[in-house]
């Protein structure tokens, strides 16, 4: 697995997304449409977290895409599983983060608070001017994550330790 | 000459069935509001007339597909004469009415018959004879032929006066009178041996007594004249139907005023009653049914009844608009002949008519272009006929847009064109049974040309005004009270309807009353797995506080959902306020929204005085077969002029989202009555009920 192939899984993901919620437009999502935008979105976390490595076992995190779509298709079999949304929801917003801090693309918690706050400071102060849609808020939202991840990777201070190999998860 | 007699033996005992022989007159005057009669040797006998239609092969837009529907041009029928008026001329022709002379021919033989024609009709003690009209479904097979050869004041040629009208022709102004329409309802009665009886009143609450008699329907005020239609099933003889017209007084009594007795005709039929009660009372009605039925017979009564209103205020009147998307193409080959038909559409009570039978109405038919396979030299002009209900309207010639074929096909651009509602189709559309539906058709001369295409490049688009029924003419006057003077019931003010193609069946009503809002909705869809799951209007009333019913039962939000929304914004309320534009915030908010969406649920925004409510369909829950969103007005005082800006509809692509459709412009005003007019007072809500009720008790609160 290399970087382009990184770089190619995000940003088809990215491209589903955005045409996914363009679509929706101002509409609502349905379990099963949720379960697919989550679904992308976690896999457009990942790209994001690796834009600049390596994505760990490619097949695993695809594995985990689909697994979160079956689960929201199943709020139809038995609506109240639909509580189990919100643990999948951490699962998408904090794993990616988790996987980066344990593939060593995060140096330290406040690496990862900084890209927080200086991604949600850029993407308040990029979309103020820009339509409240869907797509525009995807669309601002990740390019700022990735522009804080990018930034951040270039001036943040490498602590200094010794080189060890990521476990694979 | 032997051998035609046998002949015309055979042709007279097809045709002469019970008394009376059939005679088609093709090319005729229209006979709308006359009244004819025959001499049978003794008396005069009224002539019934059956309207005889033309069969076209009709693409039915809503439906997408082809069928034989019926249409009338009304100067074809046949008339039902009594045998003995050919061979005995009458004495004199009664006072009031015309001579006019009709020759029939059969066959090489010709007779003249003498007619007794006038708009009054001729009254035998108490029992009035008139001429039932009806509207036939098959070709005429009789051998007779007939011709009038002198009506005495040549009735103008139908639809003479018909052409294109304008967009503004709808429009009502204050100070005009107008005459609307609407249905009184009755119930079936299944009759055996002798009987007499009186139509059941047909209301939704159960009232069916006034001033301590049964089945009265209360009329109202200001009435003019009945279309009566009845529908016999089965057999009876010496049967008489009788309308029984009641004053009811201010002490809650009534007084008879008159009664109009007639002979219960065969079935499906219609006439026209003119009375002349006294305008400013109120008058109920009871119709009587009498005589003797061999077996089982069952008589339907519609009477559609037309008013006389002087429009004080715009809010005595509501507005209706419907519209049908349009095909991209419709093809057909190898017919003569062929029709497009749009609706039917609800068609409302209280349609506003005018003094001169059209109504304050436009039908918009939009440009559409024509293309014809063409073999010939020279591209022939194509003919386009417009009806109404059925009922001719206008036609028009359109020339090819290039003399000759090209690429072996005529090409025709046909611009629109804006129509009318005729009170007389719609009041006979009530007479028939069919509710005052509205459909719309041009007809097309193809000359079997094997390849014909139409293109549309717009929507159908029907508007037109409708009086609101609780409202007499003086309601802003205080010293009336009964029933006129309320307006805290709800009151049907606008309506929407949206004839999809092939899948979609929509109906949107606004109900307003002083204290509360209600937008409602109810559709069927032929594709189950697209049914509306969402809709949003736009209005400029201030609204709040919306609730949403399926049907009459209230939406209440699951355990689960209720649980896990509360989880998300007690525990998170945090990563929501951080808006739409970080991730976390996007991720949390679809999240949110499987809970808050679980449901039906409803909300308004508002912008610029524009308040969008939108109702969403829960996942959760099945398809609800009526909408119902429950408003409050925002401000003590709403305006008394509001505006329906738009509607739009969510269209389930299941089960994946619920997606809202771009805006329908509706941009139908909405006036409501002053503060000075909130009187309360009991309305006799059910004469025109699908104005003023539902079937759900929602609405009656």
């Amino acid at each position: 697995m290399s970087k382009l192939m990184s770089r190619f899984l995000f940003l088809i993901s990215f491209l589903f997304l955005l045409l996914f919620s363009y679509w929706v437009g101002d509409g609502v999502l349905y379990p099963l449409g949720a379960g697919v935008f989550l679904a992308l979105f976690y896999l457009v976390l990942v790209g994001v977290v690796f834009f600049f490595h390596v994505i760990p076992n490619v097949r695993r995190r695809v594995l985990e895409a689909a697994v979160l779509v079956v689960l929201f298709a199943s709020f139809y079999v038995y609506p109240p599983l639909a509580l189990t949304a919100i643990p999948a929801l951490f699962f998408v917003l904090l794993y990616p983060v988790y996987l980066g801090w344990r593939h060593g693309v995060f140096k330290d918690l406040t690496h990862i608070i900084l890209w927080f706050v200086l991604s949600a400071a850029m993407g308040v102060a990029l979309s103020w001017p820009l339509p409240q849609t869907l797509w525009i808020n995807i669309l601002v939202a990740v390019s700022t994550a990735l522009l804080a991840h990018y930034i951040l990777l270039k001036t943040y201070p490498r602590p200094k330790r010794q080189h060890q190999k990521p476990a694979t998860t | 000459m032997l051998r035609g007699i046998p002949l015309l033996v055979l042709a007279l005992s097809v045709a002469v069935v019970a008394g009376y022989v059939e005679v088609y007159v093709e090319d005729g005057p229209d006979l709308d509001g006359l009244h004819i009669y025959a001499w049978d040797g003794e008396e005069w006998v009224p002539v019934g007339v059956t309207y005889v239609p033309e069969y076209i092969d009709t693409y039915i837009t809503a439906v997408g597909q082809w069928a034989q529907m019926p249409y009338y041009n009304m100067s074809r029928y046949i008339l039902q004469i009594p045998r003995e008026a050919f061979r005995r001329g009458p004495p004199r022709t009664p006072p009031g009415l015309d001579k006019w002379t009709l020759e029939v021919q059969n066959g090489t033989s010709k007779v003249a018959v003498e007619l007794a024609v006038g708009r009054t009709p001729i009254t035998k003690e108490n029992l009035t004879l008139t001429t039932w009209y009806a509207l036939g479904d098959k070709p005429p097979k009789t051998p007779h032929r007939g011709k009038f050869i002198n009506p005495p004041r040549s009735p103008p040629k139908n639809n003479e006066a018909a052409g294109e009208a304008s967009t503004a022709s709808y429009a009502i102004s204050p100070g005009t009178t107008i005459y609307p329409i609407g249905s009184l309802y009755f119930k079936p009665v299944t009759v055996s041996g002798s009987f007499s009886t009186y139509m059941p009143v047909d209301t939704p609450v159960g009232d069916n007594m006034l001033c301590g008699l049964l089945e009265m329907h209360w009329v109202g005020f200001e009435v003019q004249n009945l279309t009566v239609g009845v529908k016999v099933s089965g057999t009876i003889n010496y049967g008489t139907l009788t309308l029984e017209f009641y004053n009811i007084n201010l002490d809650g009594t009534c007084t008879l005023i008159t009664t109009y007795s007639t002979p219960l005709p065969s079935s499906g039929r219609w006439t026209n009653i003119d009375v002349q009660p006294p305008q400013n009372s109120q008058i109920g009605i009871r119709i009587h049914a009498s005589g003797y039925a061999p077996s089982d017979a069952t008589i339907d009564v519609y009477v559609a009844a037309r008013y006389v209103k002087t429009v004080n205020s715009l809010a005595q009147v509501a507005t209706t608009k419907a519209t049908t998307d349009f095909p991209s193409s419709v093809s057909s080959g190898y017919r003569d002949r062929i029709a497009l038909l749009f609706g039917p559409y609800v068609a409302y009570d209280g349609l506003a008519a005018t003094s001169a039978g059209t109504s304050y109405s436009y039908i918009y038919m939009p440009p559409h272009s024509a293309r014809l396979r063409w073999t010939g030299q020279h591209c022939p002009p194509l003919m386009v006929y417009y009806y109404v209900n059925g009922i001719a309207y206008t036609q028009r010639s359109i020339a090819p847009a290039t003399p000759s074929p090209a690429n072996n096909y005529c090409h025709y651009d046909v611009p629109s064109t804006v129509l009318q509602l005729w009170a007389r189709a719609y009041a006979i559309s009530k007479a028939q049974s069919k509710g005052g539906e509205i459909t719309i058709s041009a007809a097309y001369d193809v000359r079997r040309s094997p390849d014909v295409t139409i293109f549309f490049n717009d929507n159908l688009e029907i508007v037109y005004h409708r009086w609101i029924e609780p409202f007499h003419s003086n309601y802003i006057d205080s010293s009336r009270l009964k029933p006129f003077g309320e307006w805290g019931v709800m009151l049907l003010r606008s309506t929407y309807q949206v004839l999809g193609l092939t899948n979609l069946n929509m109906t949107s009503e606004i109900r307003i009353s002083h204290s509360q809002i209600a937008l409602s909705l109810a559709h069927n869809q032929l594709d189950p797995t697209r049914h509306i799951c969402g809709a949003e209007w736009a209005i400029t009333v201030p609204v709040a506080g919306p609730r949403v019913y399926y049907g009459n039962r209230w939406i209440e939000e699951q355990w689960w959902a209720r649980l896990g929304r509360g989880l998300l914004l007690n525990r998170l309320g945090w990563l929501i306020a951080l808006g739409y534009n970080t991730v976390v915030s996007i991720v949390v908010n679809v999240v949110y929204n499987i809970f808050q969406t679980a449901s039906g649920s409803a909300s308004v925004t508002s912008s610029n005085g524009v308040y969008t409510v939108r109702w969403i369909k829960g996942w959760a829950e099945p398809p609800p077969p009526t909408v119902v969103v429950l408003l409050d007005p925002a401000s003590s005082s709403p305006s008394q002029h509001a505006e329906w800006k738009y509607f739009r509809e969510g269209h389930s692509a299941f089960p994946w989202a619920c997606i809202i459709a771009s805006p329908r412009d509706v941009n139908t005003n909405i006036y409501l009555p002053s503060a000075g007019a909130r009187q309360w007072a009991l309305a006799k809500i059910w004469t025109w009920r699908g104005q003023t009720d539902v079937a759900i008790g929602v609405l009656r609160s």
